[in-house]
């Protein structure tokens, strides 16, 4: 990690500058740790290369949803991040992987720059024996067409890949209508993603206690994907216990804001990511998640509260280069 | 309303407890004066009083519904003041938080006057349906609920969000100038650890390099001189992701070397952001004033000006961007209490006017 860091401290010209605002010098930085991350909205206003951004051959794009202008992952090529994929998906899946996936993301033909339409096709072309793509570019789900395709797959295990905000429209439909469909044995549920698109604002555990109960899944076989289009190396957590596993390729800090240090157990901390895999643009990244360690992982406390909402004067962020972009 | 104080009793009363609380009046005198300013005599609130046109009485509201901002407890102290000089009973509806220092001043009230004065913990809308007037300080969102909540027949003051600025209208400044200038900021940018409408966000130069002079004295005197405050985990994290964003966009970062008491933030760009508090403070520069404030129209609540002089120039740009209020650089959290929050009269926009037409002054 520290050596990677230290060729984008000089081939990243956004990293190098960001180090060079901070007062930071490459010679004095002697861990990854002294290395400081660069807040992930960068990658909104910026081009967080480490080569030339014309030699890009994947570009992925954040949804938008969090601000009107999205964030570009560009990456020489996907190798790297390919590799990580897989690592990390060996590695925290549950045993007894089903063959058979079907998908509430969109296949990467109709998604071309949402890496997370390419992670899924990548995985299933590698781990799977066949998937059913249930959605387009839409998101939109047809709830009778889900659960036929449901019936073709028969006794069989399924793994069912699907974004928070889908899972949390197909479990409106199922309450409204008390429906309760049984997946076969050893079937696995896959969630990622918040509820940008989302109306109506669910918790994460509610979210995986009712998909338990309308699927008849145990909780150890509902998994929590926590990722972002500018990370390569997703966590993944079970619903059983909520805390995310960091895979081999990726380290996490936990910094104090009010001492820009590591946090201790119990406490709450903004999420920096290391990330190895993310060769090509930067390997260290400041997030505005909030997130508390417990065991060998940590727990996702959600989206930091920006900034304190209180009083009359403006919250922050009312006002971008002038012109209205709320922040939140 | 059997039994109240007459105006002017009221009045000493009111500076026998806020007097020198930098409420923006000293004396008794300074609230008559306001009075009159605002309502034509001191008089007409307790009779009908011969004024230009004939004779008329302003009416006060029987009953004030204020909902008081979270943190800021000068201004639920400045409601509390207006509805003591005009006599109304005042129900406020307390943040969470509470607010320490205005209910400190409540206990402090005589009995004649605490007995006007009635705080809630909780929202109430029956409460507030029995009022005359009702006032709201604080997010937008919760003026446009409140809003949602009110009868055309109550009188509805809002105090939404609002910022300031400070503009540094010179070619040049030297570095005394600069320090000068810099301690007078310092003071309006420390003040209720920045979370006021009156509190500045942004200071804008003429040019690139007062900028630079004037944000590297302004961090200087903010070294010297900011408090440092108990933040919670949010308001730090509001500071330390405000820094980082403020790195990465390549800006310019003057901060506390141990916690975050303060951050001055050289704007490479020009771009103009708002706070969210802590004592982060942003310099620009922009050769155009007008068109660096523009987009901000609505917003901005006061604008302090580096000069001297006569500040009647700077008038059309305040207009432009519907500021209520000039001032000079330091002064911007002093207002007095005559002071036309939002460009509303505190007191004119509470009393209901009742004329008396007499034939005598008909003819006149």
């Amino acid at each position: 990690m520290y050596e990677l860091l230290g060729y984008q401290s000089k081939q990243n010209i956004i990293y190098s500058d960001f180090l060079k605002c901070l007062g930071c010098i490459s010679q004095q930085l002697r861990s990854w740790k002294d290395f400081p991350a660069l807040p992930v909205s960068s990658f909104r206003h910026k081009k967080v290369t480490s080569f030339s951004p014309d030699e890009a051959t994947v570009i992925f794009e954040t949804s938008g949803t969090t601000s009107d202008q999205p964030g570009r992952h560009y990456m020489k090529d996907a190798h790297a991040y390919e590799v990580a994929l897989t690592i990390g998906f060996d590695r925290f899946m549950p045993a007894r992987m089903p063959k058979k996936w079907m998908s509430l993301i969109p296949p990467f033909s109709a998604k071309p720059h949402s890496s997370l339409s390419y992670m899924v096709e990548y995985l299933a072309r590698n781990r799977a024996a066949e998937i059913r793509w249930l959605v387009g570019a839409d998101y939109v789900v047809d709830p009778a067409r889900f659960f036929s395709t449901l019936d073709d797959l028969g006794e069989n295990p399924v793994f069912l890949l699907g974004t928070s905000s889908a899972w949390a429209d197909m479990i409106e439909w199922m309450e409204e209508r008390d429906v309760k469909y049984s997946l076969s044995r050893d079937s696995v549920i896959f969630d990622t993603g918040g509820f940008k698109k989302h109306g109506a604002v669910m918790e994460p555990p509610q979210l995986w206690k009712l998909l338990s109960r309308r699927f008849d899944v145990p909780l150890d076989r509902i998994i929590n994907e926590y990722g972002m289009t500018e990370l390569s190396s997703p966590c993944y957590a079970s619903a059983a216990e909520g805390v995310h596993h960091i895979p081999p390729t990726l380290r996490v800090r936990l910094i104090d804001p009010a001492t820009g240090k590591d946090c201790g157990p119990g406490e709450r901390g903004l999420v920096h990511l290391y990330d190895l895999a993310n060769v090509h643009s930067v390997g260290a990244i400041a997030t505005e998640d909030v997130a508390m360690w417990e065991g060998v992982g940590f727990r996702f406390l959600g989206r930091c509260p920006r900034a304190p909402d209180r009083g009359c004067s403006l919250p922050y962020g009312f006002f971008q280069h002038g012109g209205n972009d709320a922040t939140t | 309303m059997e039994g109240m104080m007459r105006l002017r009793e009221r009045a000493e009363c009111i500076v026998g407890i806020f007097g020198g609380s930098k409420l923006g009046f000293e004396s008794s005198d300074d609230l008559l004066k306001w009075v009159s300013e605002e309502l034509g005599s001191p008089d007409v609130l307790d009779e009908v009083f011969p004024l230009p046109g004939g004779k008329a009485r302003a009416i006060a509201p029987e009953k004030i519904y204020v909902i008081a901002a979270s943190t800021l407890s000068v201004s639920a102290l400045t409601v509390l003041v207006t509805g003591l000089i005009l006599g109304s009973r005042m129900v406020f509806k307390m943040p969470g938080g509470g607010l320490p220092d205005f209910e400190e001043a409540i206990i402090k009230l005589p009995p004649v006057l605490g007995k006007m004065v009635e705080l809630l913990p909780q929202h109430s809308p029956e409460i507030m349906r029995s009022c005359d007037a009702v006032i709201v300080m604080g997010a937008d969102k919760t003026v446009e609920e409140i809003f949602r909540q009110t009868s055309w027949r109550q009188r509805f003051i809002p105090y939404g969000h609002k910022i300031s600025c400070g503009i540094l209208p010179m070619e040049k400044l030297t570095e005394d100038g600069a320090r000068r200038w810099a301690s007078r900021a310092a003071l309006e940018t420390r003040a209720y650890d920045q979370r006021g409408c009156l509190s500045p966000q942004t200071y804008l130069s003429m040019n690139q390099t007062v900028a630079e002079i004037f944000s590297k004295a302004l961090a200087g005197e903010l070294e010297k001189s900011a408090p440092g405050i108990p933040r919670s985990w949010e308001e730090n994290a509001g500071i330390y992701l405000a820094r980082q964003e403020a790195a990465a966009r390549g800006h310019h970062l003057h901060a506390s070397e141990e916690g975050n008491r303060w951050t001055v933030i050289l704007q490479k760009d020009g771009a103009i952001t708002s706070g969210g508090g802590g004592c982060v403070i942003r310099v620009a520069w922009t050769e155009d004033f007008e068109k660096a404030l523009a987009p901000w129209r609505g917003w901005i609540s006061a604008i302090s000006v580096a000069h001297e002089g006569d500040l009647a120039p700077w008038c059309e740009l305040a207009v432009l961007v519907n500021a209520s209020r000039i001032c000079r650089m330091g002064e911007l959290q002093n207002p007095p209490i005559s002071w036309r929050h939002d460009g509303m009269l505190r007191l004119g926009s509470l009393v209901r006017w009742l004329t008396v037409e007499d034939e005598d002054d008909r003819l006149h």
